[in-house]
């Protein structure tokens, strides 16, 4: 038997935060800046990347903050569904970014969550994201196949005047691949297929944001808010 | 010696099995990036209230104070319209009314030390004239911070006392008066 699906029965994978600004030609100047600050904030912080255009660094082995010249971004791979710590890094690591680089507004703030739930087969989880009744599916012999539906998806882009979301609600596979190189063989290759439903929420401003119109907990504690309150509209609950 | 052997990160892949989907898209993104694509003049700004919408519910002190700012806003527009049209007491009357509304809005200085250090400075600018009625400038100078802080509660402090300057460059006195005797006992 399926069941549609609410926020609460998925798992949240990841969350991000990423503000936009126009072009902070300063970077050439100061990435190193940023980096002792953040350095000096955090002391496990990693180096993966240092180009003149694009600095990214993993802290803790579970954040990654990276810094552009348009844009930066901090993503937490295992995030709590709290997101107290990826609240706590996230004011600091915006607060770094726009005072190193003299921003004075920002052209965009995006809040992103990705939610997914494992199921056993791909059509276990093709079952229940169509129970949500958000896709309408044909039925019986097409294209000289009767056949089933598998890994459908359902996206959307709700806009308003300032703010939107994009929204994906999708069935898929994941496959997960390291190979070891042979000769070592404490360690083995890892071959593994998930089949998961993900929920994806993307919120976004469409307008300008002024630097001290921005508290980076208030806006993450009030858009988590909203994205709890009101998933279950697009979720089909 | 010890031997470091470092793994490449695991290869993740999702369900896209679609006929040539490796194949690079026909039209591809300019690689020259014009001027145009930095400029955003049709965008506005977003008001506080879009940005934070359930401040009632989980920031009730940022509500407060942008219902506060608003109304304030609202006075010393009538101030300052009554003062040019020559009605003195009509524009006092606006400026008392809005004057009214700052221990209140002190009482949001949780939002930030900036937000407490302009609410402050504007308090005391308005005690220190002593009954006197503000003059155009000031009313306007006074109007242009309470916009700026309607729209930036979260106003960094540095630029807050930016801010405060400016009334003081348009003679208002942001400080309790008796911080000057403090200062020349100090001095002594």
């Amino acid at each position: 038997m399926t069941h549609s699906l609410d926020l609460a029965q998925l798992k949240l994978r990841q969350a991000a935060i990423e503000i936009r600004y126009d072009n902070a030609y300063t970077l050439w100047d100061r990435a190193g800046r940023i980096w002792s600050r953040a350095s000096s904030e955090w002391s496990n912080l990693k180096m993966i990347e240092a180009a003149p255009n694009i600095t990214k660094f993993i802290l803790n082995d579970r954040m990654e903050l990276q810094v552009k010249l348009d844009r930066a971004h901090l993503i937490d791979l295992k995030a709590s569904s709290s997101l107290k710590e990826f609240i706590e890094i996230a004011e600091i690591f915006v607060d770094i970014v726009a005072i190193s680089l003299d921003i004075s507004r920002f052209t965009r703030l995006g809040f992103r969550l990705t939610y997914y739930k494992n199921f056993p087969d791909k059509a276990s989880a093709a079952n229940v994201l169509l129970a949500c009744k958000k896709l309408v599916v044909p039925e019986g012999k097409h294209f000289n196949i009767q056949g089933k539906v598998l890994l459908p998806r359902y996206s959307l882009l709700w806009e308003g005047e300032s703010t939107a979301i994009q929204v994906t609600f999708a069935a898929q596979d994941r496959k997960i691949e390291l190979d070891i190189s042979p000769g070592i063989e404490e360690l083995e290759s890892v071959h593994m297929e998930k089949h998961e439903i993900v929920y994806d929420i993307d919120y976004y401003t469409l307008n300008h944001i002024s630097k001290g119109q921005l508290n980076v907990k208030d806006w993450i504690e009030q858009t988590y808010h909203l994205i709890k309150r009101d998933s279950r509209v697009f979720m089909g609950v | 010696m010890a031997e470091v052997i470092r793994l490449d990160e695991p290869t993740i892949r999702y369900s896209t099995d679609a006929t040539a989907s490796d194949r690079v898209p026909v039209i591809g993104k300019p690689k020259i990036q014009t001027s145009i694509d930095d400029v955003h003049v049709s965008k506005r700004n977003i008001s506080t209230n879009e940005l934070y919408p359930l401040s009632f519910e989980l920031k009730p002190e940022l509500a407060t104070a942008l219902r506060l700012l608003e109304e304030g806003i609202q006075e010393m527009n009538v101030s300052v319209a009554m003062l040019e049209e020559g009605d003195l007491l009509s524009s006092d009357d606006a400026l008392q009314r809005f004057q009214a509304l700052l221990p209140e809005l002190f009482c949001c200085r949780d939002l930030g030390d900036g937000f407490g250090a302009i609410i402050n400075a504007v308090f005391h600018s308005l005690i220190n004239l002593q009954g006197s009625p503000a003059n155009n400038e000031q009313l306007r100078t006074l109007r242009n911070i309470m916009n700026r802080i309607s729209t930036e509660p979260f106003i960094e402090f540095e630029e807050a006392v930016a801010e405060i300057m400016l009334l003081e460059d348009v003679g208002l006195i942001t400080e309790p008066e008796h911080f000057k005797f403090v200062a020349d006992f100090l001095i002594e």
